[in-house]
């Protein structure tokens, strides 16, 4: 069994492996490598701490019971973890109903001083992005979220997809069209009234 | 920064402006609580090894493209039956050879009439006679 650095520097493949194997030290350097992007990539569709948390144990739950079957030249691990964590976002908002209302939106309280501005600045537009994603055909907005919210790359996009990459550009550039267009129409409404529009 | 077409921004504000949606959302999503992260890792399962596949990687050439003697032979059971064979052989010429020194047995033993009598000599003329 390797050693803890031996561990640290190894694959997210070899690491979850190493876990059905019976190392439960590697899942836990797995789950602190993973977490961070998988919940805020929950967070980016659902706005809401509990359900990404609900949404996220219950991906790493099937991450775990995958693992003894766990085929190394399928996918990487970290594109599993973020094509379960879609799914189950996409089943949440089905159950939920599609458009958020923004006063829904649960963001980090504000601390207040010298930057509280632009952090109220921040929290109001990504509350409005929220919103304007919303508005967007379902794929347009998946496409839009993973390349900037995620920030993953188009490849990794089109696996999660289950599209062609020259797809996923194609509804990336529509998305961002409209997205634009939206935020433009309705930046004032949505209380954002800097002068960069 | 103002737009010539109040509808739709151009290309370059476009981006820019979304760039910076983008950037405050990000900015703003919310890092997992260190309870929660604890909670992941108290669910992380016991693995009992014996019940466990251990995947493994496939290295060598695939079965079908190996010729058509190779395949023969491994459908004959390989170098297992191949060294099996082998041995018998040895130990049969050797017994062969030396078996009477050694185990003092001779074939001329069991050669005795009523060895080699046969019991039901006629009963098969019985049988087609009737």
């Amino acid at each position: 069994m390797p050693t803890d650095p031996e561990l640290l520097q190894a694959t997210d493949d070899a690491l979850l492996v190493l876990f059905a194997n019976g190392s439960q030290l590697a899942a836990k350097i797995l789950v602190t490598r993973l977490m961070p992007r998988v919940f805020a990539q929950a967070f980016h569709r659902l706005q809401n701490r509990a359900e990404a948390e609900d949404v996220v144990q219950e991906a790493f739950v099937r991450l775990w019971r995958i693992s003894p079957d766990w085929k190394h030249d399928k996918a990487k691990v970290s594109t599993w973890l973020f094509r379960v964590v879609e799914n189950l976002c996409i089943d949440r908002l089905r159950r939920r109903g599609r458009v958020t209302d923004m006063g829904q939106i649960e963001l980090d309280p504000i601390d207040p001083g010298p930057s509280a501005a632009a952090q109220l600045q921040n929290t109001t537009r990504a509350a409005a992005l929220y919103s304007a994603l919303d508005h967007l055909p379902d794929r347009q907005a998946q496409a839009i979220r993973l390349r900037h919210l995620d920030e993953r790359s188009n490849t990794e996009i089109a696996e999660i997809m289950g599209l062609t990459v020259d797809a996923v550009e194609s509804l990336q550039a529509r998305g961002r069209r409209k997205l634009a267009a939206y935020l433009h129409e309705h930046h004032s409404a949505l209380g954002y009234n800097d002068e960069t529009l | 920064m103002k737009h010539s077409d109040p509808k739709q921004p151009d290309n370059n504000d476009r981006d820019k402006l979304l760039e910076e949606y983008f950037t405050s959302a990000r900015d703003t999503a919310p890092m997992p609580d260190a309870a929660f992260v604890q909670s992941v890792m108290d669910n992380i399962p016991e693995v009992d090894i014996m019940s466990v596949n251990v995947p493994v990687r496939r290295t060598g050439r695939r079965a079908s493209t190996l010729p058509w003697w190779r395949q023969i032979f491994g459908e004959l059971g390989g170098w297992p039956t191949l060294t099996g064979l082998a041995t018998a052989g040895v130990v049969g010429v050797w017994v062969g050879l030396t078996g009477d020194a050694i185990l003092g047995l001779s074939l001329d033993q069991f050669q005795t009439v009523s060895d080699f009598t046969d019991p039901f000599v006629g009963s098969d003329l019985s049988y087609i006679e009737g």
